[in-house]
C-alpha cells in the first residue's frame, strides 16, 4: 500500500471497519442522537446509558463509509465506562486537534483514536471521522439530530 | 496548432503537453485526471488568452472609445461569433453569455417559462437530470402551481423514450432534458425527443453541459428551442456559459437582471431595453472568461476536431470498459449505448468516499458522491457512486492506473 492510503487506512482503522465494536441497539438508553452528513449521505446513530456521572454503555448503528464506521467503533471503545467529564474533554481535544491547531491531549494521544490523526491532512474526509464524535457530544447535550452542515 | 497526427488521429502525447496541470505530481504520483465531467482541464492557449486580457488589454466592453476598450469588445464579441459557429446557430444574436448552464436554465425558467405557467400545467423532465435542470423548474412550479412530470429511466440507464413521448400532453408547457447524463455518460436520443416536442408544439430546452466537449452540435438540425452549456466543461474558464435560444423567443422574453449594457435609453420614468442578446447581459460580465471561452472553442474545433475526439474517446471507452469488467465485485451503473467514457462505479459495500480516497492516494482523481443527480441515484438504489470520466487528454496509462487503484481498494477492504 502506498503512503497516503496507509496513513488514512491504518490497520486499526481497517480492523474496526471490518469488525466494528459496540455495533447495535441498546435498550434503556438515557441519551441518544443521530448524526447525518448530507454531503456524502453518512448516517450514524449513537445510543448511551448514563448513570452515576459515567457512560455505562454505548452503542452505535451506521450507514456510512469505512472511516466513519471505524471512528464510531473506536469511539464506543474509548468512551465505554468513562466518566462524562472524561468523555467531554476527550471529544473536545479530538475535535480541536483535527480541525484546529491544538495539540492532542495526552489521554487522546495514547487512545485508539490516534489511529485517525492523519485525517488532519485530508480535510475533505475529516467530517467522516468526526461525525460519530459530534453525534455523541450532541446526545450528551440532548440535541437529537446533528448535521455536519450549517442549519438552513 | 493542430494536435492531430498525419493520419488524422489525435496526437495524445503532444496534446497532453498543452495541459500544464497534467505535469503535476499528486502525492508523489502521476496525475490521472478522470474528473472531466465535473470540469475539464485548461490548455495553455486558453490560460494565455485569459492572461493576455488581464496583462495586456484590460478594459470594460461596449462602453468607451479608447483602444483598449475597443480591443476587449472585439475579443468578447469574437467569442459570440465562435459560439455561433460552434452551434451552427442561424444568427449571432441567438447566443447569450451567461454564468454557465445553471445560469442559462434559470434564465429560461424565469423569463420564458414562468410567465406562461398556470396551476395544473406541466413541465416534462427526465429521471436523469442534473439538479441544475430540476431545481429551477421546481422553483417556478412552486410559484405558479404547475407541476413537474418525470420520464422514466430503464435499468440500463437509458431513457424510456416511449414513456417520454407518452408524457407529452395537452398540459405540457415546456420540456427540459439533458443530452448526455453527467452521472452515467448515457447519450439520449435527443433528435427524437426534440421531434416529439416539436410535433406537440411544446418548446424544449437541451442541457448540453456534457455534450459540448464530445459531440458536434447543430442547433438548426436539432430543431430545439433553447440549448445551454458551460465554458468550463469545454476546456474554457469557469464563470461563463452560453444560452442559445431561437431569436423569436429571446425577443419575446423580458430581461432577468436590470442594469448597465442592457438598455437603449433610460429615464427615471421608463427604460427601453436593448435587443437580444444585450438585453440579457446586464452589468460587466466575466470578460476574461468569455475571451478564454473563445479560445477554447477555437482549440476544440481547429486544433482537435470532433471526429478525432470521437474516435479517441470511443477507443478509451472500449478499453476502459473491458479493463473494468475484469475487476471483481465491480458494477457499472448505466451501460446503455451510445455513451461517453463516463463510468459510474459501485464496488460492493465499499463506500464511494473510501474508493475516492484510495484512488486519490494513487494519483487517480475521480468524483465520488451523487453527482448532483440524487433522483437518479435513488432510481438505482444507491446513495452515491464513484465516477471516472475521460476526456481527450486521457490515455491507456490512465485506464491502467484506475484499474490498478480499484484492485488495491478491493484488497484493502477484502
Ligand atoms: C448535465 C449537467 N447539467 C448542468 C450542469 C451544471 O453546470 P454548471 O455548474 O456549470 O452551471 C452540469 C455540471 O455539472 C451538468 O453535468
Amino acid at each position: 500500500m502506498n503512503q497516503a492510503a496507509s496513513e488514512l487506512y491504518q490497520s486499526t482503522v481497517l480492523d474496526h471497519n471490518r469488525s466494528p465494536r459496540g455495533y447495535g441497539e441498546l435498550s434503556g438508553t438515557t441519551h441518544s442522537a443521530e448524526g447525518f452528513n448530507p454531503i456524502c449521505g453518512d448516517r450514524v446513530k449513537i445510543q448511551v446509558i448514563v448513570g452515576q456521572g459515567a457512560i455505562k454503555e454505548i452503542k452505535f448503528t451506521a450507514q456510512c463509509c469505512a472511516l466513519c464506521r471505524a471512528s464510531a467503533s473506536v469511539l464506543t471503545e474509548v468512551m465505554g465506562g468513562q466518566p462524562l467529564s472524561f468523555a467531554k474533554s476527550l471529544s473536545l481535544s479530538f475535535q480541536s486537534f483535527i480541525q484546529g491547531d491544538a495539540q492532542p491531549a495526552a489521554d487522546l494521544a495514547k487512545s485508539a483514536a490516534s489511529a485517525f490523526f492523519a485525517i488532519k491532512d485530508y480535510p475533505a474526509r475529516a467530517k467522516c471521522v468526526l461525525l460519530p464524535w459530534h453525534t455523541l457530544s450532541s446526545s450528551l447535550t440532548d440535541q437529537l439530530t446533528v448535521s455536519t452542515e450549517p442549519k438552513e | 496548432m493542430t494536435r492531430l497526427a498525419p493520419n488524422g488521429v489525435l496526437d495524445v502525447k503532444a496534446l497532453r503537453g498543452e495541459f500544464p496541470v497534467l505535469a503535476r505530481d499528486i502525492r508523489g504520483k502521476r496525475l490521472s485526471y478522470l474528473d472531466s465531467a465535473a470540469t475539464t482541464l485548461k490548455p495553455l492557449c486558453v490560460i494565455n488568452a485569459v492572461d493576455r486580457y488581464y496583462r495586456h488589454g484590460t478594459a470594460n466592453i461596449h462602453r468607451a472609445v479608447h483602444l483598449l476598450s475597443e480591443e476587449a469588445t472585439g475579443l468578447y464579441e469574437a467569442t459570440r461569433t465562435a459560439a455561433c459557429q460552434l452551434l451552427n446557430a442561424a444568427d449571432e444574436r441567438e447566443v447569450v453569455f451567461t454564468t454557465g448552464t445553471t445560469g442559462s436554465i434559470n434564465l429560461v425558467a424565469r423569463s420564458f417559462v414562468k410567465p406562461r405557467l398556470k396551476a395544473g400545467d406541466e413541465i416534462l423532465l427526465t429521471g436523469m437530470e442534473h439538479h441544475a435542470n430540476i431545481v429551477p423548474w421546481q422553483m417556478i412550479c412552486e410559484e405558479t402551481g404547475a407541476k413537474i412530470i418525470v420520464a422514466a429511466i430503464n435499468d440500463d440507464g437509458s431513457l424510456d423514450l416511449a414513456s417520454f413521448k407518452k408524457l407529452i400532453g395537452p398540459r405540457t408547457k415546456f420540456i427540459s432534458c439533458v443530452w448526455i447524463s453527467n452521472a452515467l455518460g448515457v447519450i439520449n436520443p435527443i433528435k427524437e425527443m426534440i421531434d416529439a416536442a416539436n410535433a406537440a408544439g411544446v418548446p424544449i430546452l437541451i442541457d448540453a453541459a456534457q455534450a459540448v466537449a464530445h459531440v458536434p452540435i447543430d442547433v438548426q438540425t436539432l430543431g430545439a428551442d433553447f440549448l445551454a452549456f458551460s465554458g468550463h466543461k469545454l476546456f474554457g474558464p469557469t464563470g461563463v456559459g452560453v444560452l442559445w435560444g431561437k431569436l423569436q423567443h429571446l425577443d419575446a422574453m423580458p430581461p432577468m437582471l436590470g442594469g448597465g449594457d442592457m438598455i437603449k435609453t433610460v429615464t427615471f420614468e421608463k427604460t427601453v431595453y436593448a435587443d437580444a442578446p444585450a438585453k440579457f447581459e446586464a452589468g460587466t460580465p466575466d470578460i476574461a472568461a468569455v475571451i478564454g471561452l473563445g479560445e477554447a472553442i477555437r482549440f476544440v474545433t481547429e486544433d482537435v476536431g470532433f471526429k478525432a475526439i470521437h474516435s479517441h474517446e470511443e477507443s478509451l471507452r472500449n478499453k476502459a470498459e473491458a479493463a473494468l469488467r475484469d475487476v471483481v465485485n465491480l458494477k457499472i451503473i448505466g451501460t446503455a449505448e451510445p455513451k461517453l467514457p463516463i463510468f459510474s462505479i459501485v464496488m460492493g459495500n465499499i463506500h464511494p468516499h473510501d474508493v475516492g480516497s484510495i484512488l486519490d492516494s494513487y494519483g487517480v482523481a475521480i468524483r465520488t458522491g451523487h453527482h448532483c443527480t440524487q433522483p437518479l441515484m435513488a432510481r438505482f438504489g444507491v446513495q452515491a457512486t464513484s465516477r471516472a470520466s475521460f476526456s481527450i487528454y486521457n490515455n491507456e496509462e490512465d485506464i491502467e492506473n484506475l484499474v490498478k487503484a480499484l484492485w488495491k481498494t478491493q484488497e484493502l477492504f477484502a
